[in-house]
């Protein structure tokens, strides 16, 4: 992509994010100690971006000369589901870097939450960026469905298919024998206390319970 | 006038002559300056200088040095870089754009940070090795010794430090040379006609674009003054490149 084509798309971006910084201070106290930094994201095989903070703004800028000094790199989709879903550190992203710089980095950015409709209205129009606003509001519900469904899809996969977690048919006899140790050992404590000097034996009851 | 001669857009005039007549240039369209970069380049200028600012490596604290500075678009952007505990110098060999562009970073809310001073980008007057970053933004072809300039650049820069050239270029493909030819000696001073009442300023601009040093030979004058790592990146087409280079 041309140089300066890339700019125009990354303009709004970056108008929303700051729009977004602005209504929340937490999130601009936090930017403030990252300032400097160049932090990448790379959504595989697609594209990357650099934010640079820069006292109360994020600056996004294209990749330039320098290395990063933090990468959040996901794939487009895992990106998108991590982000819907408000935690960029999560599964689906990969983080490098030096740590602490790359946690703050995503802590940050999973805390903002662009107000599209906001961003877009002065360059498409009110009626178009509350359709755009809608659309991105009902991706997003998609996308925690997506995120649940998947996460549901993979448990049932190591457990059925695999075996390699126990089914629940096979959890249950071993939690009904767990309940009935619990009541054995419960009756044991208060005939225990019933015999004389039973204070003395309790002690040891409730160790072995515990 | 053969060895003691320079261009001046497509005229030769004496070397002496040629900043007195750039002075002249840039004091008329002071005033219309940054309206009139927004009307020729349809605002894409300001494309341009994103893309140059996020290729300073300025970090906070640092020194960064904008020559022929204007009215300050670089430095302001520069100042955000380097924050409160940085320091930028915008210069200009021009007193009208140099105060235009030293009362905008005032109004920008910038304080100590942001220096001005007037220089000539032949004979910069700072010490060796004192910035992270020297910029120069569409001022290198009104200079009238180039390797001059690139040689103050590399030698006021830190080692390590980044020097960016800035400025229109050659285009890259026919088809644009051809539009591009007709906009810039026709429409480019008619706009300096009806917009800032003076059109020779702005066929001057136009020529001096042609007679500028294509991408290739600006690289190699920059690594032939010393900079090491040079490269450039060709903007809309080529009509203007940025190049860099780093003091070894």
């Amino acid at each position: 992509m041309l140089p300066e084509l890339a700019e125009i798309v990354r303009l709004p971006m970056e108008k929303a994010l700051n729009a977004a910084l602005e209504a929340d201070p937490a999130s601009r106290t936090a930017l403030h100690g990252l300032s400097g930094a160049r932090i990448r994201i790379d959504l595989k095989g697609l594209f990357s971006i650099d934010l640079l903070p820069q006292g109360d703004v994020l600056v996004i800028t294209g990749n330039g000369l320098d290395a990063p000094d933090a990468t959040l790199r996901a794939s487009p989709l895992g990106f998108l589901r991590a982000s819907m879903r408000g935690d960029l550190m999560g599964q689906d992203i990969e983080l490098l870097g030096e740590s602490r710089l790359t946690i703050r980095a995503a802590r940050l950015l999973s805390g903002i939450k662009p107000d599209i409709e906001m961003a877009l209205t002065p360059h498409v129009g009110g009626l178009l960026a509350h359709q755009i606003g809608r659309l991105w509001r009902a991706m997003g519900e998609e996308m925690r469905r997506f995120a649940e469904n998947r996460l549901l899809d993979e448990a049932d996969f190591l457990r059925d298919e695999s075996a390699m977690l126990p089914r629940r048919t096979e959890l249950e006899p071993w939690f009904d024998a767990v309940d009935r140790l619990r009541d054995r050992i419960e009756a044991l404590e208060a005939r225990i206390q019933r015999l004389p000097g039973g204070a003395a034996v309790n002690t040891s009851a409730r160790d072995i319970n515990s | 006038m053969s060895n003691d001669s320079t261009d001046f857009g497509f005229r030769r005039v004496a070397v002496e002559d040629k900043v007195r007549l750039v002075r002249g240039v840039f004091d008329s369209v002071a005033d219309k300056y940054d309206l009139m970069n927004d009307l020729m380049s349809f605002g894409i200028h300001r494309l341009w200088k994103r893309i140059t600012l996020s290729r300073t490596g300025l970090r906070p604290g640092m020194r960064a040095l904008d020559l022929a500075g204007g009215t300050g678009d670089l430095s302001a952007g520069m100042l955000r870089q380097v924050g409160r505990e940085g320091m930028v110098v915008l210069s200009d060999i021009n007193a009208a754009m140099l105060g235009r562009g030293r009362d905008r970073l005032l109004n920008d809310g910038f304080g100590a940070e942001a220096q001005a001073a007037q220089v000539n980008a032949e004979t910069i007057p700072f010490a060796d090795n004192c910035f992270d970053a020297v910029a120069i933004g569409f001022g290198l072809r009104n200079v009238t010794d180039k390797n001059a300039a690139l040689a103050e650049m590399l030698r006021v820069l830190k080692p390590g430090g980044r020097a960016l050239v800035l400025e229109f270029s050659q285009p890259r493909h026919d088809l644009m040379k051809k539009v591009y030819d007709i906009y810039s000696f026709k429409a480019l001073p008619l706009m300096g006609k009806l917009v800032a009442g003076d059109a020779e300023s702005y066929q001057y601009l136009a020529e001096s674009i042609r007679m500028f040093p294509d991408q290739d030979t600006l690289k190699g004058m920059m690594e032939a003054a010393g900079f090491v790592q040079c490269d450039y990146l060709n903007m809309t087409d080529g009509i203007v490149a940025l190049h860099w280079g780093y003091k070894a």
